[in-house]
């Protein structure tokens, strides 16, 4: 046995006959053409149906109805005293001489009501202030959060409103500010109590519901499946010895926390539009400099899809 | 460096197709892999790497997919069906070519009898004759798991094949 070795080395190999190599050589380029071929199909039919989800999301979002600007509100001495108010969208304003467009569907946390019940009295308040109001510069005195009020009246006229105090407790007065008229309306205290309590109901209301998280999982799951997939595909069609080092990964992830807390900072609010924006330009610069690095061709279509997916998740998500 | 089928099926085939049959011991079989090796070679050939040959990463995906190949083959025989009839490759069976040359056979049949680990070590270093370093790179073990499971491989086999262990 101690020649193993040696046996070992010598073992006899086995036999594969010229037409079996032939065959198995035939068979192999055969499934792969097939695999090839259904797979491309799948990678367009798979791009062609998110670029068309894509286009009619955008399409939608860009012509609905309910993003105007506010250059379309009413100022208080122009409220109709035969309406009525038909939806009221509350949102906490972190920065009170910041003026926002509530009916933007980017602030994902604002809340709206319906509740006519909730409404009742509130149209008197605003027919006084129209009756009342006087001239105001536009600056309001108040440091803290305050609460922006957006009115929708029957007739589909609206009204953006601020709600807060001037002067030190206890004698300060409370004011409903009209940013677009520049023009402020002393409430009474009966009228404040009032107004706090539409606000601060609408405010404690449930922000999103159950479905509409499970919305928004389904969008994400398949979200991550569409550029999990993409990124398998465009990398077979790339030569790829060269991978990104980690260090590009985690500066990229860094970058983009700082920015988003830099614009959180400077809006005051959550800002989905600035964060969209955001990821799209950090996707933009990572894959250009990832091609730089990997010494390749710049993958336009690469980066048009991933925008293109950024975009979709947050438009569903918005829509959700 | 680009992966040209052709040309690499002409040059690696029978080296490939005799590893899986170590594994394996079916001709058949190994066949169907080597098919499968060189399909999946062609799918992933964006992720070879200059720093390995073609015959090592070849054999790598070809481990692979008998690994997998056993995996499905221990799942599926726990359904009923499967486990009352699919037993044919249970033991080794030599091929026609093989039945004419005894010291082989002997060989093969004791390979067959030995510890996976220990049949991969030793087809890789004592007969494909692979470095420590490639066969490490294949089974993606660390070098000193390739030594023992050789020399454990290597006593196995002896005592195997009725020669007891000389270091006794």
């Amino acid at each position: 046995m101690n020649d193993l070795d040696e046996q070992l080395k010598g073992i006899l190999r086995s036999e594969r006959s010229k037409s079996m190599k032939e065959h198995t050589k035939q068979m192999i380029q055969q499934k792969v053409e097939r695999k090839k071929r259904t797979s491309n199909w799948t990678y367009r039919a798979i791009s062609v149906s998110a670029c068309a989800i894509f286009i009619v999301l955008l399409a939608t979002f860009f012509v609905s109805p309910t993003i105007n600007n506010q250059q379309d509100t009413l100022s208080f001495g122009e409220i109709d005293p035969g309406t009525n108010i038909q939806k009221v969208i509350v949102l906490e304003n972190q920065q009170p001489n910041r003026n926002l467009n509530l009916t933007s569907p980017f602030y994902f946390m604002k809340r709206t009501s319906t509740d006519q019940q909730l409404f009742h009295g509130i149209m008197s308040i605003l027919l006084n202030a129209k009756a009342n109001a006087v001239p105001w510069d536009g600056a309001i005195e108040e440091q803290y959060a305050i609460k922006d009020l957006h009115f929708v009246f029957d007739n589909g006229s609206e009204l953006y409103l601020k709600q807060a105090s001037e002067g030190d407790v206890p004698n300060h007065i409370n004011y409903l500010y009209d940013p677009v008229a520049k023009t402020k309306y002393a409430l009474s205290l009966e009228e404040w109590e009032q107004m706090i309590d539409l606000s601060d109901t609408i405010w404690s209301q449930k922000q999103i519901s159950k479905g509409k998280w499970i919305r928004i999982a389904v969008y994400f799951v398949v979200f991550i499946f569409l550029a999990r997939f993409m990124d398998k595909k465009e990398k077979s069609m790339y030569d790829e010895e060269e991978q990104v080092p980690r260090f590009i990964h985690v500066i990229g992830s860094i970058i983009g926390v700082i920015f988003i807390n830099f614009l959180d900072n400077i809006i005051g609010t959550v800002h989905f539009g600035y964060i969209l924006l955001t990821f799209m330009i950090l996707i933009t610069i990572y894959s250009i400099l990832g091609s730089w690095y990997k010494e390749q061709p710049i993958s336009w279509r690469l980066i048009f899809l991933n925008n293109m997916l950024i975009v979709t998740f947050f438009v569903l998500c918005v829509y959700g | 460096m680009a992966f040209i089928f052709e040309q690499q099926y002409d040059l690696h085939s029978d080296r490939i197709y005799q590893y899986i049959y170590f594994l394996v011991g079916h001709a058949e079989l190994a066949e169907d892999l080597t098919q499968e090796t060189f399909i999946k070679a062609i799918q992933s050939q964006h992720t070879f790497r200059n720093d390995a040959s073609t015959l090592t990463w070849l054999m790598k995906i070809a481990r692979n997919l008998t690994y997998d190949y056993y995996r499905r083959k221990r799942i599926i025989s726990f359904l009923p069906f499967t486990a009352k009839y699919d037993t044919k490759e249970e033991s080794f069976t030599p091929e026609k070519w093989l039945e004419q040359n005894e010291e082989s056979k002997r060989l093969y049949e004791a390979l067959q009898k030995v510890k996976m680990d220990y049949r991969e070590a030793i087809v890789l270093r004592k007969i494909e004759g692979l470095t420590i370093k490639e066969t490490a790179k294949i089974l993606g073990w660390n070098e000193s798991k390739v030594k023992n499971c050789t020399e454990r491989g290597m006593k196995a086999l002896r005592q195997l094949l009725g020669g007891g262990d000389e270091d006794e």
